[in-house]
């Protein structure tokens, strides 16, 4: 069995909607391992992105815990947490729109404090690697494709070099080309360079393509045999 | 952060200008408010050291003009001040220095009188006339031999002639020789007037004798040393119905001493004046001397003459006051804007404080990034006000000064009336010394405007204050905002800015 990186440990998340409490998550408990790519499917509601929300420390769970390799993540301090051992890719890509794909990509490295000589290099290479020209790095973020920003996103999860990447639906916005590019890219980042990549997504072809598949069954992650 | 806050102000740029002009116009209004508290501060400070801080004890005249009954002659309403009273208040807190004035009349076989064109009716003039003080503002009236007409010399006894306002003012100036000082006490040296020393052949060194007559009709003869004479610069008791010793060139200036053995008494001076610390004491040293001497002083009176100082003083404070409330709203009126403008850019801000979040960043350096943009742009707009700052200070306090003119001229007309008033209780020595005093409020109050005038240039204080306030403004406008937003988690920031 693989380095498990991220446990939920009988998550409970819900909301109030007026006088009623809406559940999303009810005693959820999941271990994710190293080197492996997860989906996580399910319609509108079901708690796709709640997962993801709270498996970055964007947001607590209301009752049980999130375990970092072990480690209860508030413990950990969710904003160190999120500055240092997780990466999170959104449908809407949440770049910095005064920064070009370069200053995007090394302000993750200044925020995670990376002690590299040349983050501006290192920042070129990974979106080089992701398929951006170096004229296109340095070209106006708002300038860039949908596909470009989605891979300027990706660029700036793996620049942190962390173990956990989250995505909210990656190829949400995208053509089935640029998708499939997108999907390999995770898959790569898992398999290559063993990292552990959930993604959240209504892709059935997207999800096929992952190691694992869970969905949300009456609040709870279970496994798609 | 600080690579950041220069990339988000550079691409703004269109927030960042805005911000800068609204910037610019809120130092212009702060300095402006800052440089006319400042001036104001200065002026009030200037007009109390152009004061002085001059008491002096004399008669109570209205006093004793309300007890005097119909008939009754002068001397029997006034007493004199005495040595050991006025002693009783020099070694008291405040006080810096002190000079006792003694006046008597005198006649000389040795010197003839400076003429004056009013002498020949000496013998006619009304006991109005009589009663006019010699330097009036260093003594009163208790000298019984003054009602002798047939003297032709004033014989002006002072402690030191360091502190006469003539002198201070340089009414009279010296021309030759020396003043008179504590280090002549107990000689018989003298200063005079230059037309006197003149029409006498005198020159300093030369010596001459003067002559009183006491109660007993005695004759008691002093010879004088010149030391020093002076020459008369202005002097409003020249010209008009005088009798010669009423002319200020017939002034002899002795030390007191030499005056109490021509007026054969050791006990009376004609007034004392105390010289103050701080123009601020004044109130403190009368109340003072009213609580530790056994001086009457419902007989005597310790006056500051600061009528003109206290009408002069209240415009300038009003203008103290309009120039904090002044900048008190324009604090407030700029932390509520910039907040305001702050507040809309923030809508945008939400998508990038939720990133920022979302990749680990503290919220204090998320703050911080806010800060340092808002004062980059506070900086330049900082620099560029210390140079129109000036403009706009100078354009407030003309319409300022204007308004203080005005009422200048409304305190000009106060002593106006006071003065007709006393016209008619002008038989009284004291009444000289107030319508010598309203001489001088007419004085300063028609150079008041001037005097006061403001002093808005820009001072180093004045600039540390504006880059104060200014980054006062910008911590309370970035951190409101900021707060209202960074209160929510990294999700309620996404969510809403994906709403």
């Amino acid at each position: 069995m693989s380095e498990v990186v991220l446990t939920f440990e009988d998550v409970c998340y819900h909301y109030q909607d007026g006088t009623k409490q809406v559940n999303i998550l009810k005693e959820a408990s999941y271990d994710f391992e190293i080197g492996k790519t997860y989906a996580i499917v399910g319609a509108s509601g079901s708690g796709k992105t709640t997962t993801i929300v709270l498996a970055g420390g964007l947001d607590s769970p209301k009752s049980g815990k999130v375990l970092y390799k072990g480690e209860d993540i508030e413990k950990i301090g969710l904003t160190n947490y999120r500055r240092n051992n997780v990466s999170i890719v959104f449908q809407s890509y949440n770049l910095i729109t005064y920064m070009n794909a370069i200053q995007n990509v090394t302000n993750a490295m200044d925020i995670s404090n990376i002690k590299i000589p040349d983050k501006k290099q290192r920042a070129l290479e990974i979106l080089q690697e992701l398929g951006l020209t170096e004229d296109e790095s340095k070209r106006d973020i708002r300038k860039l494709s949908g596909g470009q920003q989605q891979r300027v996103a990706i660029a700036r999860a793996m620049a942190k070099d962390v173990d956990l990447i989250l995505c909210d639906e990656p190829t949400g916005n995208l053509d089935e080309e640029t998708s499939q590019g997108i999907i390999q890219t995770f898959i790569d980042l898992a398999h290559d360079k063993n990292k552990c990549v959930i993604v959240v997504t209504h892709s059935k072809e997207f999800a096929e393509c992952m190691d694992i598949q869970l969905k949300i069954n009456q609040g709870k992650l279970v496994k798609i045999d | 952060m600080f690579k950041n806050a220069l990339l988000s102000i550079k691409k703004n740029i269109g927030k960042t200008i805005l911000l800068f002009v609204i910037m610019v116009v809120i130092a212009n209004l702060v300095i402006a408010g800052l440089s006319i508290k400042s001036a104001t501060s200065k002026s009030i400070a200037s007009v109390r050291q152009s004061l002085g801080s001059e008491v002096t004890l004399s008669y109570n005249t209205q006093n004793m003009m309300n007890n005097r009954e119909q008939g009754q002659a002068l001397d029997e309403v006034v007493s004199s001040i005495t040595v050991d009273m006025a002693d009783q208040l020099k070694d008291l807190d405040y006080v810096e220095s002190y000079n006792y004035t003694l006046s008597v009349s005198a006649t000389s076989d040795d010197v003839d009188p400076v003429e004056t064109t009013a002498s020949s009716d000496d013998s006619d003039t009304s006991t109005d006339d009589n009663m006019q003080m010699p330097d009036s503002s260093d003594d009163s009236s208790s000298d019984r031999n003054q009602f002798m007409d047939s003297n032709d010399f004033t014989v002006i006894g002072n402690t030191t002639m360091a502190n006469l306002s003539d002198f201070t003012d340089e009414n009279y100036v010296l021309i030759s020789g020396k003043l008179l000082t504590e280090d002549d006490a107990g000689t018989t040296n003298c200063v005079i007037e230059s037309n006197l020393a003149s029409d006498n052949d005198l020159e300093v060194g030369d010596t001459f004798s003067v002559t009183t007559t006491n109660s007993d009709d005695e004759e008691i003869t002093v010879t004088l040393t010149i030391v020093g004479i002076f020459e008369i610069e202005s002097s409003s008791e020249i010209g008009g119905m005088m009798s010669n010793r009423q002319n200020p060139m017939n002034y002899i200036y002795v030390d007191i001493s030499t005056a109490q053995t021509l007026n054969d008494s050791t006990t009376d001076i004609t007034s004392a004046s105390y010289y103050l610390d701080d123009p601020d004491n004044i109130e403190a040293f009368i109340a003072l001397a009213e609580s530790e001497t056994d001086i009457d002083f419902d007989t005597y009176t310790l006056d500051a003459n600061d009528q003109i100082y206290q009408s002069s003083i209240s415009s300038l404070e009003d203008m103290e006051q309009f120039a904090n409330i002044f900048l008190w709203v324009v604090v407030g009126a700029g932390c509520a804007i910039l907040c305001l403008i702050l507040m809309l850019t923030m809508r945008s801000r939400f998508y990038e404080f939720g990133v920022f979040l979302s990749l680990g960043q503290s919220k204090l350096k998320i703050m911080l990034q806010q800060l340092i943009e808002v004062l980059v742009i506070a900086v330049v707009a900082f620099a560029l006000s210390l140079g129109t700052g000036k403009m706009v200070s100078n354009v407030i306090s003309g319409m300022l000064e204007s308004t203080q003119s005005n009422q200048s001229e409304m305190v000009m007309e106060i002593p106006n009336n006071i003065g007709d008033g006393l016209d008619s209780f002008d038989t009284s020595s004291d009444s000289d010394s107030d319508s010598n005093s309203r001489g001088s409020l007419f004085d300063q109050a028609m150079t008041s405007p001037e005097d006061t005038e403001l002093d808005v240039s820009m001072t180093a204080s004045t600039a540390v204050q504006l880059a104060g306030i200014t980054g006062l403004i910008c911590v309370v406008s970035v951190l409101l905002p900021s707060i209202y937003i960074l209160r929510l988690s990294p999700r309620e920031i996404l969510v809403k800015k994906e709403g």
